[in-house]
């Protein structure tokens, strides 16, 4: 019975082991919060980066298929263009190549998006946005009439295309600003090469 | 405490590994959208320019000694891999050899010798035979390797990427 | 004590939820995180993966491409049993249109990723030379031989075959019978062979016999003497048995002549000749006859002096060489009679190449006119030239009067139902812009003493096609009488085609009957055809499947699988070639090329290839795999993933910036 009396917890105890837990929900909701904003943080960028990358790879396989004489503008260094039209190639019907109506590839900047249509400037314009955080201009520019970024383009917008023989060369930054008030971009580039370089191209229209 | 120190640690690592993938995630795309570039810009050429323009020799670079890109590149972002022998990260193989020497070089496009990865020997100009010759003027195909190799996170990385070019008649 | 460890198990039990707590709570945070960018990671992997298999499938492409120009099918393994190039394993389909187009699909896979590319391809025909579906009787003096356009003009060639000679380009002597400037001095050790080579000089000309000793006589170790009949040759002069007796004065001659003793007084050296081309540009047209004489006169020239090689005289009958007029055909190159036909009376002829006849029969493919209206006929004649502009067009008939010249400017595609070229008139087609194709439903007629006038460099930027309009018409008939230099292809399957003397065609023809006129030159362009077509024209190009998605199992990598330039499919072509083995001897193999060891070849002198592809309309499935509608799902795809990431930072209050609009 020598025992008994020593039952429950001493006051010192209960408070030692208070104290203690409350240090640790304190430290596991700081660690918590902190690896949250932190992961919030890596995803975002990290789903903006696979972002830019999906559609930039995407805008360039359009364009594969297309020829070459069918892109407007014929824009070249130093300038660029923030839209593309072109026509790509369907197959073969009848001994003659079918050729796609003319699609484009464009920067909507008040609605910061890039969309792509089948039928521009028609009334039956079916358009769908392929992404939106389009940066207004390409990341390092300003509209100064000046190359900032030093990629050799005046004034780029955020999503832009420039020509080279049958080559296109595209740049597109994505951007979000986060509610911690930093900002995110993820810039990206790539050249793709026209593969349709039949003679006697005639446009769809 | 030893628990939560312990837990803390994990989450850090894990943390850390994830900032590590995404690294090479980037690393990756800068490696494959350099190795694209050079690959398109490559097939913007006229056939029989190609190697001209892309192989180790500046001497015979269409517009000038010198004038054409080169096989080597450098890829913004990615550092060479300490072994590497000329320091770029960025190479365009093609089935060229020297078969001169380090001093007098000639450098040939060869079907019975050079870079296995190619598949030489095979046969290049379409008469289906290999031989010997210098097919510098009548390759009718060519294989070409993209290798961008770099010092990652986690080490050396090589990314390779093969096609092959022939002419084709508009 | 009991107690004690009691209390002491339950304090531990406290510590232990309490950890259990801490490590799911720290477990999910880094397990969320890691999953998160694991996914990116994998993403990025099929990334890598998508590229390295793109690029792959465009090397199956271009190989499928180079397998068609050089005759085969452009299958390359299969899906079951694929090659590998690179770090890709891959296979190609393909299959042949009613048009003759060949479609092609590549598949390439790489770890996750996989890509399918579509290309339609035109191959171009073999080259037959000048060809006749019925036997070939050539009854006259004619010279055939070859160059090829793409490298360097016909001009360029024999300048190349001169220089190699030892003689300067376009300097060549033209036969001299004027004074004899050799003396024979009857007590000189040479006298013989002053007086055969005084002989011989009044039969070539002194330059020519000079030119000859000089440059094409080699005595490597008496008494072997080596002639070359190339760039001057001879035989043309001679018949055999007078060959056979110069030949055995050459050497006294070589002797003579090296001692100083045949042309004691060094010749005044010519000044060089300008290029004579046949088509003379800028003169008036009251200069017609002068220029058709003239032209004559070059043509005289050149049946001495030509390439040496390439030409190629074929059939799908026999070649019948018939020496009437007891001077010899020459024909620098192949004499290709049909399969079980043959070269008959080839030793009345100059043949330099072979002649085995052809292992495989050929089909001359049919020609389609276009269907255009045709215009009012169109008979000009008057002193200012006639221009039909670019663009395609039809005319009922198209016929040039005495004097009166009309001039067809490329890019150009004319039907017409019958031309004609009176004597003094001329036709000119000009290419400068544009390639001219000429298809005629009735009689093409070129007078004698007309005038053709081609401006192209090479024979691909002008054909003629000749074919009736209708079943029920006649084939036309082409008589092509004309002087002049004729660049370009003439392409008649079910017609006669007659080649006037002063015709001089550079380029090709195949007809049903071919006849051509005594002293006839025909240049075959494209004389480095060595089994490999001309460049296939390419109609399309497509991604047919490209999944933005990878698979769930990843592709094995290429282990023993045979390379892709070692895969193609050779079952169902037919191989004809003539080859050097690697220990110099000649062959010919005629089989399956699937049966045939190339890696014994060390030189190929002749490829045929005829490939049996499978026939087929490409279904739906077969080429529409994947096109931008496919594009477009998997971006709205996307698009909705990152707007639900946006819509849950919105109902946190956490979002503040991207799109602002909705």
């Amino acid at each position: 019975m020598k025992g008994s009396h020593r039952s429950g917890f001493t006051l010192l105890e209960v408070i030692l082991a208070m104290t203690l837990t409350a240090i640790v929900m304190i430290k596991v909701t700081g660690a918590r919060r902190s690896a949250t904003e932190t992961t919030e943080a890596d995803l975002d960028r990290t789903t903006l980066d696979m972002q830019a990358r999906q559609v930039l790879r995407q805008i360039g396989f359009a364009i594969m298929g297309s020829h070459p004489d069918s892109l407007v503008p014929d824009v070249r260094r130093p300038h660029a263009s923030s839209d593309m039209k072109f026509q790509v190639s369907l197959g073969l019907e009848s001994g003659e190549v079918v050729w796609s109506e003319p699609e484009k590839i464009a920067l909507e900047e008040v609605r910061r998006q890039v969309y792509w249509t089948d039928n521009p400037e028609a009334l039956e314009e079916r358009r769908v946005v392929w992404t939106s955080l389009v940066a207004p201009f390409l990341e390092g520019e300003i509209p100064n009439g000046i190359d900032d970024n030093g990629n050799g383009l005046i004034d780029e917008k955020g999503l832009s295309f420039t020509i080279d023989g049958g080559a296109v060369d595209m740049s597109l930054t994505l951007e979000r600003v986060r509610d911690d008030g930093t900002v995110i971009t993820s810039t990206v580039g790539t050249v793709v090469t026209c593969r349709n370089l039949v003679d006697g191209w005639r446009s769809a229209r | 405490m030893l628990v939560f120190t312990v837990a803390s640690g994990i989450l850090l690592q894990t943390m850390a590994a994830g900032h590590g993938l995404r690294d090479s995630a980037r690393e990756e795309w800068a490696a494959t959208s350099a190795a694209q570039n050079v690959l398109e810009r490559l097939r913007n050429e006229a056939f029989l320019s190609i190697v001209p323009l892309y192989d180790s020799d500046p001497h015979n670079d269409p517009s000038g000694p010198g004038t054409g890109p080169g096989a080597a590149f450098d890829v913004p972002g990615l550092d060479p891999a300490p072994d590497d022998p000329d320091g770029r990260v960025g190479e365009v193989v093609l089935p060229v050899v020297n078969v001169g020497d380090e001093v007098a070089r000639d450098w040939q496009v060869r079907e019975d010798i050079g870079d296995a990865r190619l598949g030489v020997p095979r046969d290049l100009s379409g008469d289906a035979i290999v031989d010997a010759r210098d097919h510098g003027d009548d390759y009718a195909i060519l294989p070409v390797l993209v290798s961008v190799r770099w010092n990652g996170q986690h080490g050396p990385r090589e990314l390779r990427f093969f096609t092959s070019i022939t002419e084709i008649a508009r | 004590m009991r107690r004690a460890i009691a209390a002491s198990e339950s304090r531990r039990g406290a510590a232990l939820v309490l950890s259990l707590i801490l490590v799911m709570i720290v477990g999910s945070l880094g397990a969320a995180f890691l999953q998160t960018t694991a996914a990116g990671a994998r993403t990025q992997t099929h990334s890598v993966d998508q590229m390295q298999a793109f690029y792959a499938a465009e090397a199956g492409l271009a190989e499928a491409f180079l397998a068609v120009r050089m005759g085969r099918s452009g299958v390359i393994a299969s899906a079951e049993e694929p090659a590998f190039f690179g770090e890709s394993l891959l296979w190609v389909e393909a299959l042949e249109t009613g048009d003759h187009r060949v479609w092609i699909r590549a598949t390439a896979v790489n770890g996750l990723a996989r890509a399918t590319l579509g290309q339609i391809i035109e191959p171009a025909e073999p080259p037959l030379g000048f060809f006749a579906e019925e036997d070939i009787v050539v009854e006259s003096v004619l010279l055939i031989d070859g160059f090829d356009s793409s490298e360097r003009t016909y001009e360029e060639e024999v300048d190349a075959v001169l220089r190699d000679a030892g003689e300067s380009p376009w300097q060549r002597p033209s036969p001299d019978h004027g004074e004899p400037a050799i003396v024979v001095d009857p007590s000189s050790p040479h006298a013989e062979a002053q007086r055969a080579a005084l002989e011989y000089e009044g039969i070539f000309g002194r330059d020519h016999l000079r030119h000859f000793l000089e440059n094409q006589v080699e005595i490597p170790e008496r008494p072997t003497c080596v002639i070359s009949v190339t760039p001057f040759d001879p035989r043309l002069f001679l018949d055999e048995s007078a060959f056979h007796r110069f030949t055995e004065t050459i050497v006294p001659m070589f002797d003579a002549h090296t001692s100083g003793s045949l042309f004691p007084v060094p010749d005044k050296v010519e000044e060089p000749r300008s290029r004579r081309r046949s088509r003379s540009k800028g003169r008036g047209l009251k200069r017609l006859h002068e220029r058709v004489t003239s032209a004559r006169a070059a043509a005289d020239d050149r049946l001495w002096f030509n390439t040496g090689k390439g030409g190629l005289l074929g059939s799908n009958g026999d070649i019948i060489f018939r020496n009437a007029r007891g001077e010899p055909a020459a024909v620098h190159g192949a004499v290709t009679p049909g399969v079980s036909s043959e070269v008959r009376n080839v030793e009345s002829a100059d043949v330099s190449g072979p002649t085995v006849p052809r292992s495989l029969p050929v089909e001359l493919r049919s020609v389609d006119v276009p269907d255009v209206v045709l215009e009012r006929p169109i008979h000009h004649d008057g002193p200012i030239p006639r221009i039909l502009h670019p663009g395609a067009t039809g005319y009922e008939a198209l016929q040039v009067g005495p004097g009166s010249e009309l001039v067809v400017r490329g890019p150009a595609e004319i039907v017409v139902g019958s031309v004609s070229v009176e004597s003094g008139g001329k036709l000119t087609l000009d290419t400068r812009d544009g390639d001219v194709e000429l298809f005629v439903t009735g009689h093409l007629a070129l007078a004698n003493e007309s005038i053709i006038e081609t401006t192209a460099e090479r024979s691909t930027e002008v054909t003629i096609q000749a074919a009736s309009g209708d079943r029920l018409t006649a084939a036309p008939r082409l008589d092509l009488e004309a002087s002049g230099a004729f660049h370009g292809t003439i392409s008649a399957p079910q017609s006669i085609v007659r080649v006037g003397p002063d015709f001089e065609v550079f380029g090709s023809i195949s007809a049903r009957r071919l006849e051509i006129g005594a002293g006839a030159r025909l240049h075959f362009d494209d004389e480095t055809f060595n089994g490999l077509l001309e460049v296939p024209k390419q109609e399309s190009w497509r991604i047919i499947d490209l999944p933005n998605v990878g698979s769930l199992v990843a592709a094995p990598a290429p282990n023993g699988q045979p390379a892709l330039a070692a895969a193609h499919d050779l079952s169902g072509v037919e191989l004809s070639v003539q080859y050097i083995d690697r220990s110099g001897r000649s062959h010919v193999y005629t089989g399956p090329e699937s049966a045939f060891d190339w890696s014994d070849v060390a030189a190929v002198a002749g490829t045929e290839r005829k490939v049996e592809r499978p026939e087929s309309e490409p279904g739906d499935d077969w080429w529409n795999g994947w096109g931008i509608d496919d594009v477009v799902r998997v971006l709205q795809r996307i698009e909705t993933r990152v707007e639900r990431r946006i819509d849950q930072h919105r109902e946190r209050g956490s979002f503040r910036g991207g799109r602002d609009d909705d």
